[in-house]
């Protein structure tokens, strides 16, 4: 339904007011859209003023969930214009603001100011890659199936990966930059002092995130695994996975025997099944 | 409307754990529902649907949309209404309700314009227009959901022009076009009625929201809201930050002889205090039963 009619281009002006950071006439709207007194710019004013303070408060609460640690690098300052600017140039599109925000990665990666810390996109995307994770589809594991590998001919197995696996490849350390701020509490860890190491020696890595139940984690993984894991997720066999020239390519070892009970452990994996 | 009080709080994160922990307890006040935000639980899986899950199978859940925008001229969104069908299903809630309010619209009106969503409930005016465009999205998420849903009306910090009657009139219409339900919320009528004295538009705020209860059919009232607000001195703002205030008690009193008992909800979504807080408030609606 679209109705092209004088209640659209109200509503469209009534958008436009609020997503203007200037203040507004009442006249200057065409449609007749007008103040609680019908008479007064200051009233007006205040009421679109109340709506665009609700808005930034919005666009804070919703990056603060989604990027936390996005927010803790740049500092709370920073983090309200980048919330301000973000809402403004790439607003809303659902009604559930949990949807938003997968774009910022990109938005930052454009911001001038922000050029001086170059890691930030990454970490941001990696950050989205948690933020889906923590609603993807449940799935339990199944340890029963483990047994198929020792009856079933690997080429015909696949093996199945926690809800909202992903791989961010970054040139930064992203996954101590995470795990740091994270979980700075957590032996496992690195301390501060280590991830401003790793920057000045920048030094690349790839985060792997997944769901360990209902909590979403991150944490270094290493190129042969990234390449075995990235396999599976493009739905290869475990035979094909572990012969992949992109394993291959990485000249690393990978033992699966050794990956796999840490991978169960850690709620990585949760079972086999056929390709 | 009911027989008997029937008080229900808005469940947010901070009392997830504690008001399940709590629920068995012999000395706890048991609380009739529950009501959360639908747009919290709109993901596949994780632990928020998780936890709404745990909370159903103690309490009858009450789902309260924000995001639905009914009275946007460009329609529903799709994807929205799929996720809030999907939630619907997964937990049988007693009462889904959402706004009279329009949120969805594109900035421009060049064709292929993405259409955004302010993430707030904007204000529409009472018209026929508006009227129609209310019923006919209203109708699609009920022929969607298979279900009445209840819509509640706002408080508004800009009017549109264009009305062409009272709001009351306009709910009223709606309820007897689509046969969704109302949901009355007394501090937003009580907000309302405060910025048009700021405005000088009524000299007495209570009476002006009496006579808008008043108008409401009680046939249509299946839920009450009762929520603080803040006078900020030149704008009264429905922030639900504090505790229900006095005239608004006093409305809701007027409310219940107006509709005779009604399911009623504490709303609390910033400043959350202790979890007791909203139990006493809880405890202090339900003292108002007839």
């Amino acid at each position: 339904m679209n109705h092209a009619t004088a209640l659209a281009q109200q509503q469209r002006d009534l958008l436009n007011a609020i997503f203007t950071t200037n203040n507004i006439a009442p006249q200057a709207i065409n449609t007749p859209t007008r103040v609680i007194n019908g008479t007064s710019n200051r009233g007006f004013n205040r009421g679109l003023q109340t709506y665009r303070a609700n808005a930034t408060a919005s666009a804070q609460r919703s990056l603060q969930a989604a990027y936390p640690v996005i927010a803790q690098l740049i500092g709370d300052q920073a983090f309200e214009h980048l919330a301000r600017d973000f809402w403004a140039q790439q607003p809303p599109t659902r009604g559930d603001l949990a949807q938003w925000g997968g774009a910022l990665a990109a938005f930052i990666a454009r911001i001038s100011a922000l050029q001086t810390e170059p890691y930030l996109s990454d970490v941001a995307r990696a950050e989205w890659a948690l933020h889906t994770a923590a609603t993807a589809a449940d799935q339990g594991a199944d340890l029963a199936t483990f047994s198929l590998l020792t009856t079933q001919d690997p080429a015909a197995l696949t093996l199945q990966l926690a809800p909202g696996t992903a791989l961010v490849r970054s040139q930064y350390p992203i996954a101590s930059i995470l795990t740091a701020h994270r979980a700075p509490h957590l032996d496992t860890s690195p301390s501060f002092e280590e991830v401003g190491q790793k920057l000045r020696q920048n030094l690349p890595e790839i985060a792997l995130v997944w769901r360990q139940g209902l909590r979403p984690m991150v944490a270094l993984c290493t190129a042969a695994e990234a390449a075995f894991i990235g396999q599976l997720r493009r739905g290869a066999s475990l035979l094909a996975a572990l012969e992949s020239d992109e394993l291959a390519a990485t000249a690393a070892p990978f033992d699966l025997q050794l990956w796999l009970p840490q991978a169960v452990q850690s709620g990585l994996l949760l079972g086999v099944c056929p390709v | 409307m009911s027989a008997t009080s029937n008080i229900g709080i808005g469940w947010r994160h901070p009392h997830y754990q504690e008001l399940l922990e709590r629920h068995p307890q012999p000395d706890f006040q048991a609380l009739d529902f529950l009501e959360v935000h639908s747009e919290n639980f709109f993901g596949a899986g994780g632990a928020a649907l998780a936890v709404l899950r745990k909370g159903r199978a103690q309490y009858p859940i009450s789902l309260h949309g924000v995001g639905l925008a009914l009275g946007s001229a460009v329609g529903l969104d799709a994807w929205h209404l799929d996720q809030l069908a999907a939630l619907v299903a997964h937990i049988d809630p007693i009462r889904v309700s959402d706004h009279a309010c329009f949120a969805r619209g594109s900035l421009s009106k060049q064709t292929g314009n993405p259409t955004i969503h302010a993430a707030d409930l904007l204000p529409i005016p009472f018209s026929r227009e508006a009227l129609d465009v209310m019923c006919a999205n209203v109708q699609q998420v009920q022929d969607r959901l298979k279900r009445s849903i209840a819509v509640e009306n706002l408080s508004a910090y800009v009017t549109c022009d264009g009305s062409e009657m009272p709001e009351t009139a306009f709910l009223n219409t709606l309820a007897q076009r689509t046969g969704c339900q109302l949901l009355v919320d007394v501090n937003n009528i009580y907000v309302n009625a405060l910025n048009d004295q700021i405005n000088g538009l009524t000299s007495d705020p209570l009476a002006q929201c009496m006579g808008w209860i008043d108008a409401i059919h009680p046939a249509h009232v299946v839920e009450i809201h009762l929520a603080g607000h803040i006078d900020c001195g030149d704008i009264v703002i429905d922030d639900h930050g504090s505790r229900v205030k006095p005239p608004v008690w006093t409305l809701y009193q007027h409310a219940l002889k107006r509709f005779g008992n009604t399911p009623t909800l504490i709303e609390r979504d910033t400043d959350i205090p202790a979890l007791d807080v909203l139990l006493a408030e809880a405890t202090l609606a339900r003292s108002f039963a007839l």
